[in-house]
């Protein structure tokens, strides 16, 4: 038995995670209101001022978590979920890593500890009942903050059941509610920090103003190894004193990866931003990664030509070599798709205040464990000497795992001694991101119209830093999870080629290339054997296979549903064609298919009439949540399918703004039904799933339209064009 | 540095600042109405949408001078109460999702309800489709446009 300390705290948000809500400035206050709390679990504490506090360590950045962890713990504790005060846990170092948000994990972690936190305090504030009215726990219940006597009506409020509840033992395995009798979980609710939104009041990092803050924008190399030679800034005298210093930023290494620079700290945003664009500043760009993207892709087919594999899998795991197919029933194919940048609204930014040997910073972060892992290494102090202050996110999408930002900040700080807000320009954001690998794959196969007995996948692709393949580019999502089908023997290489520009996660990681090449791969071997691509896809689903794949069941039952909303067995009307393709994503625990209904003109100018995403993420929390979740999944997977693509010269990222690096807008939104598969499995993520398969069923549109493959995305460099 | 006198939310500002200097960071940097945001500074992308004298204009785009006389709305001077039909609309159609170009759109959409106040999906297509939205709420953007029209239809009864 546990023993429960009664708790007085004081509510306490310094360092805290910072709703939207909150004026950034009171970081620093404490709030002096003490009240009495029982905290039967870390994670929360239910208080005589009537308040739930819920310590959430998940970062906010357009996915809903605040909206939805609340919602499963007054689910389980029966409380109104609008009374749930969230409050960040404040930033602890050694624990970090736990605030990291990524691989749509947020709600499937904690979705369990979240529902036994709920039980646990709900057991316990029963107990406290029984106890207070000498009858038996049994004939009680709890309903909107109450616990309620089910024979005489009687209630008691929580908040007068604090003491009494504290004493009692912590119960090891708390009753949870039976999911037939959720109220809450399942049904939409309205996002909490919506008022915030749609008032302004929202604060996000490039909002932060401190006291006695300066601005400061930053000119960097243009190419990752450049380095500054020197710098002129006498067009900035125009400027005025409003300029108020220029400080040079360096390279760091240990995975900070922010390039060499220039900054100009001056008294505004603007200012900063015109004397970024006025300084002249010379540069030693190296020898190194001068490359054009044609010869990037040239030096990725060679690769495959002429390199040996730098790591090889078949179906066990990691093998010692790759054998290439040969004979004449091999069926051998490519595709290739190119770099991309993340793009989120909200540009690339951090505050940083550098004091007395110690570092405190503001900004949105997917990972604050890399802060602590990194920052503290590359900036000679202790781990305690970075403090972070995460403010909510303006999109991430994987690039803000990174602290390349923080990294800038916390020089320019510690070189003026002021708090000071470093922003990113657009096209600073567009040209200094840490991009989806470019990658070529050729895969060969033996199949016929029964079924595939030989795949062997072969990656080249652009990594970084050197040749080394991060974890997100193979292994999960990678060669060995990329293939869901069963087939007789298994085998994948991979062909690193030295990126010029710095790579990163990137939404739906190594599955946005893989999944596109397997599912065009099926549907290719499908027209060949002059076989349905559904049922292609059922049969092979359905066969007995020795590699582990969980749950293609789950696969084959989206693939089917999806085909039944776009009415795949009947005829479309004239001059119409569809295209299929599926996801299994097992980390997130999500199960995706999309069906495409298009034209494709003459003059190969393509018109959705209709798209259509079955998908089966288990339980949903928030059905609204959820599906603006695979709303934006369609628009984020088209936009790298039709158009985007970052490119190089001499090594030199192209584009710069929306202008070059153009994404969807609401009027190309084609028609779109979500159909989502009830579930009572646990919630799985629902930010990445249903994002890759959406460039094959399009692209197998096109096929089906035309006949002609499409190789190479994006497709406005084929040639095509939205009709 | 010159001065101006500008009417924002109703309220009368004095700045002094530079001819060029944009009216986005007079308003975020001077006058700390952070609702109006910051996407590319180059009036491509509709973030720093305010309006002016109830058109929807990109305040990246505008200087002082040119505002001076006119009556400038923020997101944060839509209603007091943060109630006018499109906020409402917004929220019940569950719109934002990490919420950075809302304000934009929101500004964009109430100038487009101020012409046009009952919109077609294709007038809404027009009117919204210069507001980048990288989460992608557009399909919830062009829902909540059509609820905010009933709303504010049925307020006028
Ligand atoms: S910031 Fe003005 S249009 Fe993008
Ligand atoms: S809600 Fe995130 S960019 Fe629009």
């Amino acid at each position: 038995m546990k023993r429960r300390s009664f708790i007085r705290i004081s509510s306490y948000t310094a360092g805290a995670w910072l709703l939207s809500e909150v004026i950034p400035l009171n970081a620093f206050a404490m709030d002096s209101s003490d009240t009495n709390c029982f905290q039967p679990n870390p994670q929360i504490r239910v208080c005589e001022d009537g308040r739930v506090i819920l310590y959430i360590i998940k970062q906010e950045m357009g996915q809903g978590v605040i909206t939805s962890l609340p919602l499963i713990l007054a689910e389980e504790l029966d409380v109104d979920p609008e009374k749930i005060v969230i409050e960040g846990l404040p930033y602890d170092a050694a624990n970090a890593g736990k605030y990291n948000t990524y691989a749509s994990a947020s709600i499937k972690g904690a979705y369990s500890s979240f529902r036994k936190a709920g039980a646990t305090a709900r057991t316990m504030l029963i107990n406290a009942a029984a106890a207070e009215w000498n009858v038996n726990a049994e004939v009680l219940k709890t309903e909107n903050s109450k616990v309620v006597n089910t024979l005489n009506g009687q209630s008691i409020n929580y908040n007068q059941l604090i003491k009494r509840a504290s004493a009692l033992p912590v119960p090891e395995n708390p009753v949870l509610k039976n999911p037939k009798d959720f109220k809450l979980i399942g049904k939409s609710q309205r996002r909490s920090n919506i008022a915030g939104i749609v008032t302004g009041k929202a604060l996000y990092g490039f909002d932060l103003v401190l006291p006695d803050m300066v601005y400061a924008a930053v000119v960097r190399a243009p190419l990752f190894y450049g380095k500054v030679k020197k710098w002129d800034d006498s067009a900035l005298k125009q400027l005025g004193p409003g300029i108020l210093q220029i400080v040079e930023v360096t390279q760091m290494a240990g995975g900070v990866d922010n390039r060499n620079g220039v900054a100009v700290v001056a008294t505004n945003s603007w200012l900063a931003l015109r004397g970024q664009q006025l300084l002249k500043v010379e540069w030693d760009l190296g020898t190194k990664g001068l490359f054009d993207s044609t010869e990037i892709s040239q030096q990725l087919k060679q690769a495959l030509k002429t390199d040996t594999a730098a790591l090889t899998y078949d179906k066990k795991g990691k093998s010692t070599a790759f054998t290439p197919l040969e004979g004449a029933n091999v069926f051998r194919t490519i595709y290739e798709m190119p770099y991309q940048a993340h793009a989120a609204m909200e540009p690339m930014n951090c505050t940083a205040s550098y004091k007395d040997g110690k570092y405190e910073i503001w900004g949105g972060f997917q990972a604050p464990g890399e802060i602590a892992k990194i920052l503290p290494k590359a900036f000679g102090v202790a781990t305690d000497a970075v403090f972070v202050n995460l403010l909510p996110i303006g999109g991430a999408f994987g690039r803000k795992e990174k602290v390349d930002n923080a990294a800038e900040a916390m020089q320019i700080s510690k070189a003026i001694g002021k708090p000071v807000k470093m922003i990113f320009s657009r096209a600073d954001d567009t040209g200094n991101d840490f991009y989806r690998p470019a990658s070529y794959h050729q895969i060969s196969v033996t199949a016929d119209k029964t079924g595939i007995t030989d795949w062997a996948h072969q990656l080249a692709v652009t990594a970084f830093p050197g040749k080394n393949i991060s974890h997100v580019h193979h292994g999960i999502g990678g060669a060995v999870a990329d293939l869901i089908y069963p087939v007789k023997n298994y085998q994948s290489a991979f062909y690193p080629i030295e990126s010029p520009i710095p790579i990163g996660s990137w939404r739906a990681i190594g599955f946005s290339h893989n999944v596109f090449v397997a599912e065009c791969l099926i549907d290719e071997l499908a027209a060949k054997f002059k076989v349905d691509p559904v049922e292609y896809r059922l049969s092979i689903l359905r066969q007995e296979s020795d590699k582990y794949v969980k749950d293609r069941k789950r696969l084959e039952n989206v693939l089917i549903k999806c085909a039944e909303a776009i009415n795949w067995n009947h005829k479309p009307l004239a001059k119409r064609f569809r295209g299929i393709a599926c996801c299994a994503y097992p980390h997130a625990q999500g199960y995706a298919a999309h069906a495409f209904e298009i034209s494709v003109a003459p003059n190969n100018a393509i018109k959705i009439h209709k798209v259509v995403c079955a998908v089966d993420c288990g339980l949903i929390v928030d059905p609204e949540g959820f599906k603006s979740q695979i709303e934006g999944s369609l628009v984020w997977s088209l936009s790298a399918t039709l158009k985007d693509e970052i490119s190089l010269q001499k090594g030199q990222v192209q584009q710069q703004s929306f202008f070059d690096y153009d994404v969807m807008r609401l009027k190309e939104m084609p028609k779109f039904e979500i159909v989502i598969i009830p579930s009572d499995e646990a919630p799985g993520g629902a930010g990445e799933p249903a994002v890759p398969s959406v460039s094959p069923a399009l692209c197998n549109a096109i096929f089906a339209a035309t006949g002609k493959r499409v190789r190479k995305l994006p497709l406005k460099k084929e040639g095509y064009t939205m009709g | 540095m010159p001065k101006y006198t500008l009417l924002i939310n109703g309220a009368t500002k004095e700045v002094e600042v530079p001819v060029a200097m944009p009216l986005l960071w007079i308003l975020r940097d001077e006058l700390n109405y952070t609702g109006t945001k910051y996407g590319c500074g180059a009036g491509v992308c509709g973030s720093c949408t305010v309006l002016i004298d109830g058109v929807a204009q990109r305040s990246c785009q505008l200087n002082a001078q040119f505002c001076q006389g006119k009556k400038i709305t923020t997101i944060e001077g839509l209603s007091a109460d943060g109630n006018h039909p499109v906020q409402q609309a917004w929220a019940e159609m569950s719109v934002p999702q990490c919420g950075y170009c809302q304000s934009g759109q929101i500004m964009a959409a109430t100038a487009l309800l101020n012409r046009t106040p009952k919109p077609t999906d294709l007038q809404i297509d027009e009117a919204m489709s210069q507001n980048i939205c990288r989460c992608g709420t557009y399909y919830r953007i062009r829902k909540a446009i059509h609820r905010a029209s009933e709303i504010a239809t049925t307020k006028k009864i």
